[in-house]
């Protein structure tokens, strides 16, 4: 039956070369579209190295202080004191709870992990890093400005990169402050040249001396400042006033948490509740703050919100809103397309009607029809995707995120082109399988 | 086979009621081979439509082979008319973009039958009608005899215990015309297939079994 639906299919699209033609590039153009809206989505927020865990993962990226508003109340008294009346006045400080007189918010300093964060119990790893340590370096005299990741050991276990060759550094590289550097693989063959192993080869670093390669890792196609960095280096070789300033919680640091699973996300940020309420209140600091971030809060944040608010679900909904607008525009067209052109066809529906066919085998056959349209459409914009795709990563349209068609884009789009196909073949296949048999066979061409 | 009881069929705009049929009863035996004739617009069509399931009367009851097909879902009245019922109309209705014997092995589709026992019952009936040799063809390579000996295919291949047909030669003339009538009379006569047949034509009527007279959506004694 499908093999007959098929033929005609093909035949129809054949015989009305201009609607074949409008229908294709509409449904072509749509798909390609919703495509590289899903292949920026899954590069930013699908489950890719180096965040492949990234549902386990909270982001803490800052910390505020709040000082709240203080009311002076003086108390005044009189005594008599030889005969004299003497004032006696009493000042006393009232804080009013919850009335803020002054914010601060900044990254968050070593001292708030290794003191507090580092002790943490629900979380499975815990790692401190800075995500921003610009620098300069001039291979074959040409400028090259990098921006490096200083990481702890942890780092490299929350973050599964890959590595094209050598491996992350130890522990004991971090505590004793070793000269090593693993490099993004783009870094190197733009720093060294193109070259088969940069094991072994040394970077330098202005007065911080030589850096041996350890590693060199794939690039990171993603916006995400905690992993998309040229260079990583141990964060011991931090300045001494980030790593050791003895007061304060602000400092330059980001913290990451690894829950053991999914479902521990909601316990870790309890315990970081507990944490936060624990902070020892100073310098006229009376409420503090530790903003998490999961990875779609963190890529939002780019577009809305502030430091201090959790916008991924949001955005992504607002996302998906105006996809589905931009969905719903076409296939309307697209159905109204369709019944025209069904309604051509009520004579060849009134001939299957007469000799037997239900009202579900003429759905089948129109929903059939038209997937086939559309996957054809699909497959144009599959191509049209792709041609798009290295246009923009050309012209670094994203930045540094290269849009890439993996495996799971392209489930997507098949999700897509099977959605856009249902919805708008539905309402006509309907309409027309309901159409009364002698009605039908009265009107229209075959 | 076939039985009428106070058949009426009318159609309602706003302000006014068509009577396209007007309480009719009767009985077509089985093998029967039955003209129904009459002018333009007495009902004919209509008629034939109603017996084919094809419509629903607005009062009155059909029942063939003994069922009654009144209040039927319309799945099971296209089980119904898939399984006991072949269609031949005037204007041939074959698809165009199917090949003749696609075109043949549609009744046997939404039967269900495997592609082997498809092919081998639709060679069959062209078989039959002389058209094995034009199986590949499509519809408008063939001339207007061919195509309406291709509907006759079509509508015999389920092996239906009734025929119906709408003019089915009033496209044609007189000598296609006459190959497709001796067809019909043959599968008539060497099948005993039940056949109802709308004509004009007098001289087509005088060779079926009993002429059927309408006049205004009534039957003429």
């Amino acid at each position: 039956m499908l093999k007959n639906y098929f033929k005609i299919a093909i035949k129809v699209l054949k015989r009305n070369k201009l609607y074949t033609f409008i229908s294709l590039f509409g449904i072509s153009f749509t798909l390609m579209v919703l495509m590289l809206a899903s292949a920026v989505l899954e590069n930013e927020l699908g489950a890719n190295p180096p965040l492949s865990k990234r549902d386990r993962i909270l982001f803490l990226p800052s910390f505020t202080g709040q000082g709240f508003e203080r009311e002076k109340i003086s108390t005044y008294d009189t005594t008599e004191v030889n005969g004299v009346m003497k004032i006696d006045t009493t000042v006393t400080t009232k804080i009013i709870e919850g009335k803020v007189a002054s914010n601060t918010v900044s990254s968050l300093s070593y001292k708030l992990y290794k003191d507090h964060l580092s002790r943490m119990k629900t979380p499975e790893l815990i790692s401190v890093f800075i995500d921003y340590a610009p620098l300069d370096v001039y291979p074959q005299g040409q400028k090259l400005t990098l921006n490096g990741n200083l990481t702890d050991a942890a780092y490299w276990k929350i973050f599964d990169f890959r590595f094209v060759e050598g491996g992350p550094f130890t522990r004991e590289a971090v505590d004793n402050k070793a000269n090593v550097i693993i490099l993004r693989e783009s870094t190197a063959e733009k720093y060294f040249g193109k070259q088969a192993s940069y094991l072994g080869k040394e970077l330098a670093w202005g007065i911080q001396g030589s850096f041996k390669v350890v590693g060199v890792v794939k690039d990171a196609h993603t916006s995400n400042r905690s992993v998309r960095a040229d260079f990583f280096v141990p964060i011991s070789w931090a300045g001494e006033n980030e790593l050791d300033y003895p007061q304060a919680y602000f400092g330059s640091c980001v913290v990451a948490l690894l829950a053991k699973t999914p479902a521990d996300m909601p316990k870790m940020e309890e315990e970081l509740r507990n944490v936060e309420n624990n902070l020892e209140k100073a310098n006229n600091f009376d409420r503090y703050m530790i903003h998490e971030k999961n990875a779609a809060d963190v890529y939002a944040w780019q577009f809305m919100g502030t430091q201090e608010t959790r916008k991924g679900g949001e955005f992504l909904g607002i996302v998906l809103g105006v996809l589905a607008f931009f969905l719903v525009i076409p296939i309307l067209n697209l159905v109204n397309l369709n019944v025209t052109r069904i309604f051509e066809r009520s004579s060849e529906i009134g001939v299957r009607k007469a000799f037997g066919a239900k009202t579900g085998d003429l759905l089948l056959q129109f929903l059939f029809e038209n997937l086939i349209i559309t996957f054809l459409g699909g497959i144009i914009g599959v191509f049209l995707s792709l041609l798009v795709m290295n246009v923009l990563n050309r012209a670094e349209v994203f930045g540094v995120t290269k849009l890439t068609f993996n495996l799971s884009v392209l489930f997507i789009s098949i999700f897509i082109t099977f959605v856009f196909g249902i919805l708008s073949g539905f309402l006509p296949a309907w309409r027309i399988a309901k159409t009364p048999v002698a009605g039908a066979l009265k009107t229209g061409k075959l | 086979m076939i039985e009428l009881k106070n058949l009426s069929k009318s159609y309602y705009t706003d302000v006014l009621e068509t009577v396209a049929l007007n309480d009719i009863s009767l009985k077509i035996g089985k093998g029967e081979f039955v003209s129904i004739m009459g002018p333009s617009g007495c009902g004919k069509s209509t008629l034939l439509n109603m017996i084919g399931l094809l419509d629903s009367p607005t009062r009155g009851h059909v029942s063939i082979k003994g069922v009654n097909l009144e209040n039927q879902k319309e799945n099971d009245l296209a089980k119904f008319r898939n399984e006991n019922l072949g269609f031949i109309f005037q204007s041939f209705h074959l698809i165009s973009d199917l090949s003749v014997i696609d075109n043949v092995e549609l009744p046997l589709l939404y039967r269900g039958e495997s592609a082997k026992e498809r092919k081998r019952l639709s060679e069959e009936a062209l078989e039959k009608v002389g058209l094995l040799n034009r199986k590949n063809h499509y519809p408008n390579q063939l001339s207007g005899g061919q195509r309406q000996r291709v509907a006759i295919a079509r509508a015999i291949v389920g092996k239906p215990a009734v025929v119906m047909a709408d003019e089915p030669t009033g496209n044609l003339d007189s000598v296609l015309g006459n190959e497709v009538m001796q067809l019909l009379l043959d599968l008539n006569e060497q099948e005993k297939v039940t056949v109802v047949m709308v004509t004009h034509d007098e001289s087509m009527a005088r060779k079926t079994h009993r002429v059927i007279r309408l006049y205004d959506g009534s039957l003429v004694n």
